[in-house]
């Protein structure tokens, strides 16, 4: 199929298609350039370090020299951090001023019996004495 | 004021209110008075002789309560001094005496036993009450008359 016109020589068309060749050539040798110097300059040294670094170690991997608890991960020998107590009883002062009445009420209590005596006893009504639960 | 604060004081409150009723509650107790009256009789109810009333020794008395449980062991029936009354060598006499005896006791019953005894430790005469019901004591007609009569 010819699709040139007539009035336009083969040897032209060759010689335009040739330009364009150069020029597509010489476009796409400044474009790998860039590319190039892109890639030697960004990702080729990204590449390298990563390379380098042997000693690097995956944080989702728990091994026996593990030192740290990745995320996720229960550990069940921490302990819970304990709510601090705001405002105590103990610390209250009518705390303690009940408590030290109610054990001074209780040393009385078992010092001093509060136990009501029985009836006196009458020596000449009972020759024989008197006895018994509280005498 | 926080909820735990006005328990506490609550609780505190109540406690206090309980130990001052216990404390009243101790300084109203009452008691039972037992007048025990004894006596030295022959085996056939009749009265003893002077020989043989010469050798008692001394008497002792153990009281028990309803349970059988011992509240008062082998307590010495010995005379208070010039009464002329009580268990003693050449002494003694049929009417020994009588004695007071108050217990703490709400209820319940209590038995009185007494033995005598001659200067070996041999048992003589021996008598038990009835059992006589606990009653507090308020006036001298709550007093609860026992007798006990040793064979």
């Amino acid at each position: 199929m010819d699709i040139l016109p007539p009035s336009i020589g083969r040897r032209r068309v060759v010689n335009i298609l040739f330009d364009m060749t150069h020029s597509t050539l010489r476009d796409r040798l400044v474009c790998l350039g860039v590319i190039a110097t892109l890639f030697f300059g960004v990702v080729a040294p990204a590449w390298a370090q990563e390379e380098t670094e042997s000693d690097y170690k995956d944080p989702s991997i728990v091994t026996d020299d593990s030192t740290s608890t990745p995320d996720g991960v229960k550990d069940l020998n921490k302990k819970p951090d304990k709510k601090p107590i705001d405002d105590p009883v103990y610390a209250k002062w009518w705390f303690w001023t009940a408590a030290i009445v109610v054990a001074g009420a209780v040393v009385t209590a078992a010092v001093f019996p509060l136990q009501k005596k029985a009836a006196t006893c009458n020596s000449s009504a009972y020759p024989l004495g008197c006895v018994g639960d509280g005498r | 004021m926080r909820l735990s604060t006005r328990f506490s004081r609550t609780l505190l409150a109540v406690g206090m209110l309980a130990g001052a009723a216990l404390g009243l509650g101790g300084c109203s107790q009452d008691y039972a008075l037992y007048k025990v009256d004894v006596q030295l009789q022959a085996a056939n109810g009749g009265a003893l002789t002077r020989a043989q009333l010469d050798t008692v020794a001394f008497c002792q008395m153990t009281i028990t309560d309803e349970r059988g449980e011992t509240v008062l062991q082998n307590y010495p029936l010995q005379a208070l001094p010039a009464s002329g009354r009580g268990c003693a060598s050449g002494q003694t006499q049929s009417d020994v005496g009588n004695f007071s005896y108050s217990t703490s006791r709400t209820s319940g019953s209590l038995t009185f036993k007494v033995t005598s005894y001659d200067d070996a430790n041999n048992q003589l005469e021996t008598g038990t009450s009835p059992a006589a019901a606990v009653k507090p004591f308020h006036v001298a007609a709550d007093e609860i008359s026992v007798t006990v009569i040793a064979k």
